[in-house]
Order: C-alpha cells, then structure tokens, then sequence
C-alpha cells in the first residue's frame, strides 16, 4: 500500500514491484559505476506524491566527489519514465543506456500487459493477471553444485583443475568471440554456457569483476556474448575470459590470430617498449620508472582493444601513451567534447572519462576498461561495427 | 624568500614523451602531490633547462594553481633561489586542468612527425645538470 494524504492510498502487486525493483536496482547500479560512485554513495530511490492522486519513483544522484559535476535524474510517474525522449547523458556508457532502455521497457510491458500500479484505475478483469512464469523463472538463481564431469546435452564438460589458475595467466595466441547462453554460474566462478545446443564448462574461473557481472540479472539466463584469449581455436583452449557482454546479435565462434591484432598498433607497442626502458628520475624531478607489470598490463589491454575492434570489423583509434611520474602509463583518446584516460600502474587501472563539463574518474576493472573505450568510439561517432543500442536490445 | 603571488609565473620541465599529438603537455606530467617548479621571477627559464637538453618548459600562473585547491609553497635551495612546490592531491581531472591551463615556454625538442620517435626523445640529463 503506497500514498498518502494528498495521494489516496494504491496498491501495487508483489510480482510487479519485484520486477521493477529488480530492474530499477540494475539502472541505478549501471549509472552508479559508469559514475564512478561507491555503493555507499548512492541516494536511496523514492517514493514521492509528485501531485494529488500521482506518486512516482525518483532518483535523484549527485557524486560526493566535486570535481564530477552530474546532477543525475531519473523520475517515473506511474509509469511512465519522464526521461523516455530524452538524450542520454553523453558521460553514460551502453550498458548503462541498454540498462535505462530495459527500464523503459518493462514499465511499457506493465502498461501493455494491462498491469496497474494504481488500484483505482484497475480496468475490470485484470485483478488476476500475472506476469509470464517464465519470465519469472529467468530472475531466480537455481544453485547448483558442479559434477566432476561427463556429459551433458552431449558435450563433454571440463570438470577445471588445479591447472586452471595457470591456464589463467598464460594467456593465448587467439582471441575468440562467440555468443552463448549463460546456464550455470559455479561458487568457484566458473561459467557454464550454452552453446549451440552443448552445455559447455569455460576451462578457466572468471576475474571477480566478470563473475559480479555474469552474475546479475543482466546475463543470468541469458543470451551473452564472449571475448576470451585462447591457446587454440577453439572454446575448450580458452586461457581468460576477457569480457562478457549482453548479445547484440548471434555470433559463430569468431576466431582472430592475436598476432594479426598486434601488427596494427606495432608502433604503439614500440613506443611502450621504449617507454619501459625509462629509468628513475627520467621526467628530471624524482619520477620513478614505469614497473614493467605496467608496461605488460597496458600492452595486453592494447592489444585486447584491437583484437576485439577487429572481430567487430570497426577500427581503433590509436591512443596518446605516456609515462606517469609515479611509474604508470597512460593512454589517452581525446576528439572534443570527449575524453578518456587510462592509467594502468601494474596494480589497478584508474580512470577519467569526459563529456563536455561532465567527469568521471575512479578505479576500474579490465572489462569496464574495454566498456569505456567502446563508450569513446560510440560516441565520438565510430560506433562498433554491426552493433549499436538499438540493436542491442 | 617571498610568498609566491597570485600573478607569478611558475616553469614546470615537461619530458618530450609527455607531449601529446597536438603539441600541448600531457595530464601525465602535473602528477606529483608535492610538484616541483621554478618561480619564473627568481629564475630564468633557462637555467630552469639548463642541463636538460631536450626537455620543455610550460608555464602556469600561481593563481589558477591555488583555484584548484593547491597550495604554492616557496621552497628555496641553495643553488635554486626561485624553487617552489605545488602541494596537494592531484585528481585526474586537477591534472587535465593544470596540463589545459599550461602554456609553453621553450617547447621540447620534438623528433619526427607522429608518433613521437621515444628513443629519439628520451633526453640525457646533462653531466652537469642544474639541481632542482
């Protein structure tokens, strides 16, 4: 029962606000990290009687840090979101986008399915409709403990090994991409996916940051799309999960030489190389020379970015690299009003993003990396090849 | 030593592989919590150089600095009158607005067109190399 006493009082059915909790906490979820903004951060979404006989859901968001300067807004009256029509604010990535997208979406599925939020404006015969089972299936996590192997729907399952933190880090000679759907996600962090027909096990566990994200609502059931490095061409050779990413469109097993990526950003790789031969004090003052886990963590994210710009048939643009005093390399991409730095110190990889007076910076994960490069491209009009929001949906 | 103005004009060497495509300095150069510079007043630009062939000097004005909640302390030294620091916490975008409001005084010698060629550019601190 929500209102109050300039707002009679509503209803509103338990599958329903589940449902929209559910998809609301991703939205904010998405804008908090594409934000930079600790979980802690994040102002509690609210119930507000926007006029007599209408409340609504509002966020309203401001960061803590004041040199990001984003006032962020996202108000629904009943239900409908008074964003719908509105440009996305440029500093938000897609996945944030698709995430508002989604939002939209399933306020206009209550709206077409018939399903109030206010009592009052029940239309008769609608009190007992729910929402699709199956729809309802898809947002419940079923545990599951992992066999030892054999065989399910005919595929041969990799039960992982102690070899596998090993496998990890030996990284591949292949970068492969294909779509799956993600079945089963193990306690271990390891994946089980669907793919064409098979129920296959991903040899190696995910990063921390990839299983958070497999892990919602976002991918849990469905459809994903993989970029993995690989010792060989196939699905069972993958050494790292690169990056996992809701499935724009259906992708046979892509297989790409990783070697073929890396020629085209020789150059950079040269100067990166020539860049780690600084020593201590090489910017005159007291800076310390770039730590050769730098050196090899940018490396391999630029040869990543390629590789996968490749499988996605759109071209990189190159980035500015340079030596940080404090022994990290930056990359930066700039075409006015937008902005995105890198700084990879061996240890973490930090981060500024810009659009126009809009900035973000903090602390970020490989494949938010890989998401706000793409986020760069796209929005400096080099969208990625055969994807874009619309298809994304 | 006096306080350092508002309106003086505070040199910073920047390494010729800070300088990105478009020939302005990079974030990457204006780092440091505690950032060396010299006070232009006190200082010729040149012995700010001098035994660092191949580097540039930008110039930022000690106002702008102190706006982005950084303090300019005097620091003289012995062989360095006019020595300063810019002391505080240099958030990314504190970096992109120093690096923005920089100025070139004496432009690094920059070798090549493109990409910069980084073997070409690493310059030599001088034998006799002026201290800080």
């Amino acid at each position: 029962m929500i209102g109050d006493k300039k707002s009679p009082p509503k209803r509103i059915r338990i599958d329903v606000l589940e449902t929209l909790v559910r998809q609301l906490r991703e939205t904010v979820d998405a804008v908090r990290r594409d934000i930079g903004l600790d979980e802690a951060d994040v102002t509690t979404v609210e119930l507000v009687d926007l006029e007599a006989g209408s409340s609504g859901m509002v966020w309203e968001q401001a960061s803590t840090d004041p040199d990001v300067q984003l006032p962020l807004a996202l108000t629904m009256e009943g239900l409908a979101p008074k964003s719908r029509g509105r440009p996305y604010r440029p500093i938000l990535t897609d996945a944030s986008r698709r995430s508002i997208d989604d939002l939209v979406a399933v306020l206009a599925d209550f709206g077409a399915r018939g399903i109030p939020i206010q009592v009052e404006d029940i239309a008769p015969g609608t009190e007992g409709r729910t929402l699709d089972s199956a729809t309802i299936e898809e947002l419940v996590l079923v545990p599951f403990s992992t066999p030892a192997g054999g065989e399910v729907d005919g595929a041969s399952i990799s039960a992982g090994s102690a070899d596998d933190e090993e496998a990890d880090d030996k990284g591949g000679e292949w970068l492969l991409r294909f779509t799956a759907e993600v079945q089963r996600i193990d306690r271990d962090r390891k994946i089980w996916l669907r793919i064409a027909g098979a129920l296959k096990q991903i040899k190696p566990k995910l990063s921390p940051e990839l299983f958070s994200a497999v892990d919602s609502d976002e991918a849990r059931w469905k459809r994903v799309e993989v970029t993995a490095m690989a010792a060989g061409t196939t699905i069972e050779d993958i050494t790292d999960v690169l990056h996992i990413i809701p499935a724009a469109t259906e992708i046979p097993l892509e297989v790409t030489p990783m070697n073929e990526a890396a020629s085209s950003i020789q150059p950079l790789l040269d100067r990166i190389e020539k860049i780690s031969r600084l020593s201590d004090g090489w910017d005159s003052y007291s800076a310390k020379a770039i730590a050769p886990t730098a050196i090899s963590d940018a490396k391999k994210f630029l040869i990543l970015t390629t590789a996968e710009s490749k499988v996605r048939g759109r071209t990189l643009t190159h980035p500015f690299v340079a030596p940080v005093s404090t022994g990290s390399l930056q990359m930066e991409w700039e075409k006015q009003p937008f902005h995105l730095a890198l700084e990879f110190s061996g240890k973490e990889i930090t981060y500024i993003r810009a659009a126009g007076d809009d900035s973000v910076e903090g602390t970020i994960t490989r494949s938010q990396a890989l998401d706000f490069v793409t986020w760069f491209h796209e929005a400096t009009g080099k969208p990625i090849g055969g994807r874009n929001r619309e298809e994304g949906r | 030593m006096s306080d350092v103005a508002d309106d003086e004009v505070l040199h910073r060497r920047i390494h010729p592989l800070q300088v990105r495509p478009d020939g302005s300095p990079c974030s990457a150069a204006f780092t440091d919590p505690e950032m060396s510079v010299d006070r232009a007043r006190y200082r010729q630009v040149e012995e700010t150089l001098n035994g660092h062939s191949g580097y540039g000097a930008a110039g930022l004005i000690a106002g702008f600095v102190r706006s982005l909640s950084q303090e300019v302390r005097a620091v003289p030294e012995l062989l360095n009158k006019g020595h300063a620091l810019v002391v505080g916490k240099k958030s990314k975008s504190t970096r992109r607005k120093l690096a923005s409001a920089a100025t070139w005084v004496i432009r690094p010698r920059m070798v090549g067109q493109g990409l910069p060629d980084a073997e070409d550019e690493v310059p030599e601190k001088d034998a006799e190399g002026a201290p800080d």
